[in-house]
């Protein structure tokens, strides 16, 4: 190898080890602030579930271990994996596995934060990849301010905390994508796109979609391909050869996603075909939610197809939303038909060309196709962003690429001379200004979310309460009591017993374990054998609130919990505690 | 400010750079040479430079949204606010006063500063009739539709809290079923046979989301076998998940369950509202309820109500309005009685007031 080519390779090996370093540095704080911030979360409904399914597969796992045969007979893993089937096995998997490494070898201080901790690593795995993903196509400042966008979504920060699937599976399908980009130029990474795509299938059923968006991409990338070939056939080759056009990844994910699919779930072992056909129709039959939406409350489809743009308008911050429109609409002459943008000066388009792989288009297939999705008049009704929070990767990237677009021409001077006195000042000022400025706003908003992220509502819903009059939903999944607990403790101070509404038996233990909520502060399991009612405010709940009225013979709440004013929880003290202080 | 490195032709045609066309089948354009890694900027190199514009605009919305989170944070309407407010209130509030907010989904933090003095009625009022003056305490501007649109009599500031109060005349209403729900006697017909309801505790502690109304302390029991079938009153969230003060009397068939009240009040008119529990609503079964209204034995007036309905009036006249006002004291027997061809989930809920006079305040603030 000549030396001046060694060089280069060696200069290549070293970027991409810094590139690797520093994205698993944002992976490692993120994972850290989730970590520090999990504590005060109480658990929602789904993480309940998902916990009670982590201790029985994590009871099957140890008994693996001990007895593989005596483990691996079907009646034996119906037994410990028919619970909460509806779902695939491999992020249960991974949180019972977090459950026993806090059992056997003590690393996490709670089993709520050990259960937790596969969705927090999947949150910061994203970040990782994010700022690779972006650095890649568009450098550096690209890949950071993607990953910061995407990590300051208060939704997103809500969900990455979370013993769910939603961060997990937004992961995994980037991680798809990212590896199908990447086998567009070098078949080498057909194997990690079909280990990722089963890897995403084994997470939740979201990941049914991701092929046909990368079969219109590809057929895409594809035609034009031919089509400039037919044209100029004694050109040069291009990035793709004829074994690059061979759809490599489709064979791939057909081939080897299933198995993945299937040997990370043992409840699929046996009755295979059966219980996947259960699991199939389960979600395409999916019960329907209640959620308020402008003043309606939806429990019958079709669904407004407004209603994901809506959300993700009122609660990603704007800044990022303008971010990532303005770096779509700026990119857009690069994957629009050219009839479409004839005649549209480049004040309002600029000129952008795409490149081989028509990244644009792949970006917006799997920005649209989640939301696409949600807004069909047949599917199944879904009230929250978590439905959709894939999108928001190829979103944030989008914002990251306008975001070092701007911040390159000032670093070249570009927009500005900073010529004249203090023109260093001015320059410097510029350069540290323009990304503290733009990072303010999501900062302060998903500080401020947190631990009601479900609850919170940004700047163009003009914030929760601005959401509260337009009719939004309030909340779901009864995880607010997490934030009570502190009162029901000073007011229970030799314990008692709470009706908890919307939280779950196990989302109470957990507190208890946790040390969120003294052990003595009991469930009630009748409303009238309560010291205190809970009451989410979730509008179709409101009949909780009429039933606490009549148990307890007043509408005077004892404590309502607020966010920006608007109440979350109210309590009601049950007959045998006073209601509130005498006036 | 250029647009390099493509630049639109004169002619405001598209063209572009021959190296930077997307069909042009030249190699891709190396990497720029800025002090980036290798692995940087493989797809895109040709992003033209954004315009000042664009990013003074980012810049303000940035601004403008750090300085709008801030300000969220200053409005934010303390309780000590509803408190000053429900103070005045309490010192000043009479026996037909009604207290409401707005937005609507301020009530818990009205009814924490003063739910003391409130009831379940006037916690879910379905009109203003029964109420010679109303309280308003407005966060954000809101206006609350049982707001009359006459000037306001009184208007002080709490705060962020703005209290406002209005006369509103009269009260039409004598005698509210509701609230005399200790005084009533409750029968079921069973095979043309007229047995009497019972006053029991209540045996049904069920609550949660899809649990419906629930029963008060005591109830009257008209069927052992059949649960459901008490009449007493409580609280149900109707077709709008609003809260309805009402009697529970679902319907047992086509043989009626019936309750009564001796000796009250007739007025000139019964107002009924009427609707079925909102989860059962919704199904759309198609069962009607029919309600019979009875005085002195004698049917006055019905009202059928049909899925889709909601909370359903009906103005059901006792008397002409001139023989009622020659004899305001007159008083009788009212019953009501409820039937269902196919009683399945017709969870029936009503609330009645008897009126005399003033027939415009029936439909004030009729929400």
């Amino acid at each position: 190898m000549e030396p001046t080519k060694r060089k280069q390779r060696s200069h290549a090996i070293r970027a991409k080890f810094l590139d690797h370093l520093l994205g698993a540095g944002i992976a490692a704080v993120y994972v850290g602030i989730l970590l520090a911030t999990s504590h005060e979360l109480a658990m929602n409904r789904d993480e309940g579930f998902y916990a009670v399914a982590a201790e029985r597969y994590g009871a099957w796992m140890e008994l693996a271990w001990t007895n593989w045969e005596h483990a691996s007979e079907p009646n034996v893993i119906a037994q410990y994996w028919s619970y909460n089937h509806e779902h695939p096995g491999l992020m249960k998997g991974a949180f019972a596995l977090s459950l026993l490494a806090h059992k056997h070898l003590g690393w996490f201080q709670d089993a709520t934060t050990a259960i937790r901790f596969p969705g927090m690593l999947c949150g910061g795995l994203m970040l990782w990849l994010l700022y690779i993903f972006g650095s890649r196509i568009h450098g550096r400042a690209a890949g950071i301010a993607a990953a910061f966008a995407f990590a300051t979504i208060p939704r997103v920060f809500y969900h990455a905390h979370l013993d769910c699937f939603d961060i997990p599976i937004a992961f995994f399908l980037t991680w798809t994508t990212y590896a199908y980009w990447r086998a567009l130029k070098n078949p080498n990474w057909t194997f990690l796109v079909a280990i990722a795509f089963g890897l995403a299938l084994a997470t939740k059923h979201n990941a049914w979609i991701l092929p046909g968006v990368f079969l219109i991409h590809w057929i895409w990338v594809v035609a034009i391909e031919l089509q400039l070939r037919r044209r100029r056939p004694d050109n040069r080759p291009s990035t793709f050869t004829p074994r690059t056009v061979v759809p490599w990844w489709l064979i791939g994910i057909a081939v080897l996603g299933p198995p993945i699919f299937v040997l990370s779930w043992p409840w699929l072992w046996d009755h295979t075909w059966s219980r996947f056909v259960w699991y199939v129709k389960f979600h395409t039959n999916h019960v329907h939610y209640s959620t308020m939406y402008l003043g309606e409350n939806l429990t019958k489809p079709p669904f407004p197809v407004s209603l994901p743009w809506l959300l993700t308008a009122f609660t990603v911050p704007a800044t990022i939303l303008a971010f990532a429109g303005f770096s779509i609409i700026r990119r857009s002459r690069s994957w629009l038909p050219k009839k479409l943008t004839i005649g549209i000066p480049t004040l309002f388009i600029p000129l952008s060309v795409p490149d081989r792989r028509r990244t644009d288009v792949l970006l917006i297939g799997t920005m649209l196709a989640p939301l696409v999705v949600i807004s069909l008049p047949s599917t199944p009704i879904f009230g929250g962003t978590k439905h959709w929070i894939a999108s928001y990767a190829p979103l944030a990237l989008f914002a990251g690429f306008l975001f070092a677009d701007i911040f390159r021409a000032i670093r070249q001077r570009k927009l500005a001379s900073f010529e004249g006195k203090f023109c260093k000042v001015k320059y410097a000022t510029a350069l540290v200004g323009f990304p503290i400025l733009c990072m303010v706003p999501s900062t302060l908003e998903v500080v401020h979310s947190h631990p009601l992220g479900l609850a919170h509502y940004g700047f163009l819903s003009s914030g929760v309460a601005g959401a509260a009059d337009k009719g939004m939903n309030r909340q779901y999944w009864g995880y607010t009591h997490g934030q009570v607990t502190r009162w029901l403790a000073s007011h229970l101070p030799d314990g008692g017993r709470v009706w908890p509404c919307d939280a779950t038996h196990k989302s109470w233990e957990m507190m208890h374990e946790s040390n969120l909520l003294p052990k003595n502060i009991r469930l009630a399991h009748h409303m009238d054998q309560a010291d205190y009612i809970l009451v989410h405010h979730e509008d179709h709940f409101a009949e909780v609130e009429f039933q606490a009225w009549v148990t307890t013979g007043t509408v005077q709440p004892a404590h309502v919990l607020t966010y920006e004013g608007v109440p979350i929880v109210s309590i009601y003290a049950g007959k045998s505690k006073p209601s509130v202080a005498p006036h | 400010m250029d647009e390099s490195p493509g630049t639109p032709s004169q002619d405001g045609s598209d063209t572009v750079n021959p190296a930077l066309d997307p069909d042009s089948t030249g190699p891709e354009p190396e990497p720029a040479p800025e002090p980036v890694s290798t692995v940087e900027k493989e797809a895109w190199h040709d992003v033209s430079q954004p315009r000042r514009s664009l990013v003074w605009f980012i810049l303000c919305l940035a601004i403008a949204e750090a300085i709008h989170f801030g300000l969220r944070q200053v409005r934010t309407v303390p309780q000590t606010d509803f408190e000053a407010a429900a103070k005045h209130v309490r010192e000043h509030m009479g026996q037909r006063d009604l207290v409401v907010s707005a937005p609507s989904w301020t009530s818990p933090r009205l009814r924490q500063a003063l739910g003391d003095a409130m009831t379940f009625s006037s916690s879910t009022p379905n009109d203003l009739a029964a109420y010679e003056r109303i309280w308003v305490m407005i966060i954000r501007g809101a206006r609350h539709p049982y707001q009359p649109t006459h000037p306001t009599d009184f208007v002080q500031r709490f705060g962020r809290v703005r209290l406002q109060q209005w006369e509103l005349g009269p009260s039409p209403v004598l005698f509210n079923f509701v609230d005399h729900m200790a005084q009533a006697k409750a029968e079921i017909v069973t095979n043309g046979k007229t047995l009497p309801c019972h006053r029991t505790p209540r045996s049904n502690h069920r609550a949660g989301l899809g649990a419906g109304a629930m029963a008060p302390e005591q109830i009257l029991q008209c069927d052992r076998e059949r649960p459901w079938l008490w009449v007493g009153s409580t609280v149900m969230e109707d077709l709008e998940l609003k809260g309805r003060h009402c009697i529970w009397q679902h319907p047992a068939g086509l043989e009626p369950i019936r309750v009564q009240w001796n000796n009250i009040p007739l007025g000139d008119r019964i107002v009924l509202y009427g609707g079925i529990y909102h989860d059962h609503e919704i199904k759309e079964l198609g069962n009607d309820t029919q309600i019979a209204v009875r005085v002195n034995g004698q049917e006055v007036g019905r009202m059928i109500h049909r899925d889709g309905d909601g909370n359903k009036r009906s103005v059901i006249q006792t008397r002409p309005l001139e023989q009622a006002k020659q004899h305001p004291d007159q008083r009788g027997n009212v019953a009501i009685e409820v039937t269902a061809a196919d009683p399945h989930l017709r969870s029936f809920c009503w609330n009645a007031t008897v009126r005399l006079g003033h027939p415009e305040r029936d439909h004030h603030g009729t929400n």
